[in-house]
């Protein structure tokens, strides 16, 4: 086993395919084990040599900020205005809200065993994993974009909208949203928020980040804090996006994916079993079942045949 | 005729958005120049140069793989600019290529003391992919791109360092570890 496998195995750079190798080897023998452990203790015990020592960022952002202009000055009678005019607004505000009658909020649960996408009213689309658990504010739509993640993964594409944001809570976090697509996911250890396109705010408590396209942040619940995460494939949010990316996968996982994304029943044929072990490094992006079929064909040199409704079996070329 | 003018939506909608970014990765870049100049107080004039870039350059800027990289890269070349600067302007002083940025862990244990001497030893590139691995977290691909490299190199590096770091330290990785790892092997 190379060297670099095992070491991207141990910082989390690691591909399913490469997992599981580096799973098997480690079985093999006590020495890989040993040579493994080694590898791992450096990199763990080298994480102690970070620097922890605080600069003052606020200080340096002012600084930063009188490079870019002068400060701007608000004066005093405008911020008056400003503050009497949000103080009838909230009063006001208030009255009209104290006195609509109380609707009850929407639970929704995704009871099968697919991802089941959900159109809200403001026309932004939820993707939602099996189990997953969501509760919609009662007045959700074109005012209040306000929704709780009760449990399990979900994936939003939220519709842009920035005088109405989209806001979704979960548990004592909260993800502010302009327009964008990413995925929140809930367990009883963390929430991960991985974003796809655009930005998303993220905050609990005092602690707030700005999380930007291709990044991810996790909100650690027994230590309370909110931290980057660095290991998130975007291959795996393929049932969201409908793009895929193989590189050097087994063909076995290959068309496991394909069945959750397309819906559909591809199986080996039972005397050309070792089809599954073809390797395929290929980019698949908003393609139909039937092309993505083809390609594969083509690529894999392989026999595609259709032997039901969605249901295919790959064999050998005669 | 109609012109058809675009309007791009910009990086920071407002100086919040932009400040919440810049306390995100302000300290972490500055240790990263840091590796470079060896002084914290270019190290932080360069990081916040950047920054100024940045908010100009706010409706402009295309991401390729990520900000933080985006970040990265333009302090890598802030920070390599600087040291061409400075050694033309010292006439090549003296620089000690094996002093490492100043170390402000006070009580360091002995094998994290050997740890650090073991990355010092390692070849240049291979040492900068470490560390900008563990110490600024950044992705494979975020390195690739901050470095110019293709993500494969990134690989051979990180192999490489840990394995050079293996073979530096055999005799000093704790004793305990190879008995635990013959019984409690968390893979059988």
């Amino acid at each position: 086993m190379k060297d670099e496998i095992i070491v991207k195995y141990i910082v989390g750079e690691a591909e399913e395919h490469e997992v599981l190798m580096v799973k098997q080897w480690l079985n093999e023998d006590p020495k890989h084990l040993l040579h493994y452990q080694q590898l791992n203790d450096i990199w763990e015990k080298s994480a102690a040599l970070k620097n922890e020592i605080e600069i003052d960022a606020d200080a340096a952002f002012d600084k930063v900020l009188l490079k870019i202009k002068q400060p701007k000055k608000t004066s005093f009678s405008l911020i008056y205005k400003v503050a009497a005019s949000i103080l009838i607004f909230i009063s006001v505000a208030s009255v009209f809200y104290f006195l609509q009658p109380k609707e009850k909020e929407t639970l929704l649960t995704n009871i099968e065993t697919q991802n089941k996408t959900i159109l809200l009213s403001d026309s932004s689309k939820v993707i939602l994993k099996p189990n997953a658990q969501l509760i919609l504010n009662p007045a959700f739509g074109k005012n209040n974009r306000g929704l709780e993640l009760k449990s399990g993964t979900a994936y939003f594409k939220v519709t842009k909208d920035s005088k109405n944001p989209f806001i979704i809570k979960c548990e004592n976090t909260q993800i502010t949203v302009v327009g964008t697509e990413f995925e929140v996911e809930k367990n009883n250890n963390f929430i991960s928020v991985f974003v796809f396109e655009g930005k998303v705010k993220f905050k609990h408590k005092s602690q707030e980040v700005l999380i930007l396209k291709g990044e991810q942040y996790q909100f650690d619940k027994l230590s309370q804090t909110l931290k980057v995460k660095s290991n998130k494939n975007e291959a795996t949010l393929f049932y969201a996006t409908g793009q895929f990316s193989f590189n050097q996968s087994n063909l076995k996982q290959v068309v496991e994916q394909f069945n959750e994304y397309y819906n559909c029943d591809i199986k080996f044929n039972k005397s050309n079993s070792h089809l599954q072990h073809l390797q395929l490094t290929a980019k698949f992006e908003n393609n139909s079942l039937e092309e993505v079929l083809k390609i594969l064909e083509l690529t894999l040199n392989v026999k595609i045949e259709k032997t039901g409704k969605q249901q295919f079996e790959i064999k050998n070329k005669e | 005729m109609i012109l058809e003018k675009r309007i791009k939506e910009p990086l920071f909608n407002d100086e919040n958005e932009f400040k919440l970014v810049f306390k995100q990765h302000y300290q972490s870049l500055c240790f990263y120049a840091n590796q470079f100049l060896k002084d914290m107080d270019s190290s932080e004039e360069i990081v916040q140069n950047t920054w100024v870039k940045i908010w100009e350059k706010r409706y402009d800027i295309q991401i390729e793989t990520t900000l933080k990289s985006y970040l990265y890269k333009m302090v890598y070349n802030a920070s390599l600019n600087e040291i061409k600067r400075q050694k033309t302007k010292q006439n090549f002083e003296q620089l000690n290529p094996m002093k490492e940025g100043t170390s402000y862990q006070n009580n360091i244990k002995e094998l994290e003391n050997k740890i650090e001497k073991a990355i010092n030893k390692l070849p240049e590139q291979c040492r900068l992919v470490f560390k900008m691995s563990r110490f600024q977290d950044l992705k494979y691909r975020e390195i690739a791109e901050v470095l110019n490299i293709s993500v494969k190199t990134v690989e051979n590096h990180m192999g490489k360092a840990l394995k050079l770091m293996k073979n530096n330290l055999t005799e000093y990785l704790s004793i305990i570890i190879l008995i635990l790892a013959f019984f409690l092997n968390p893979f059988k």
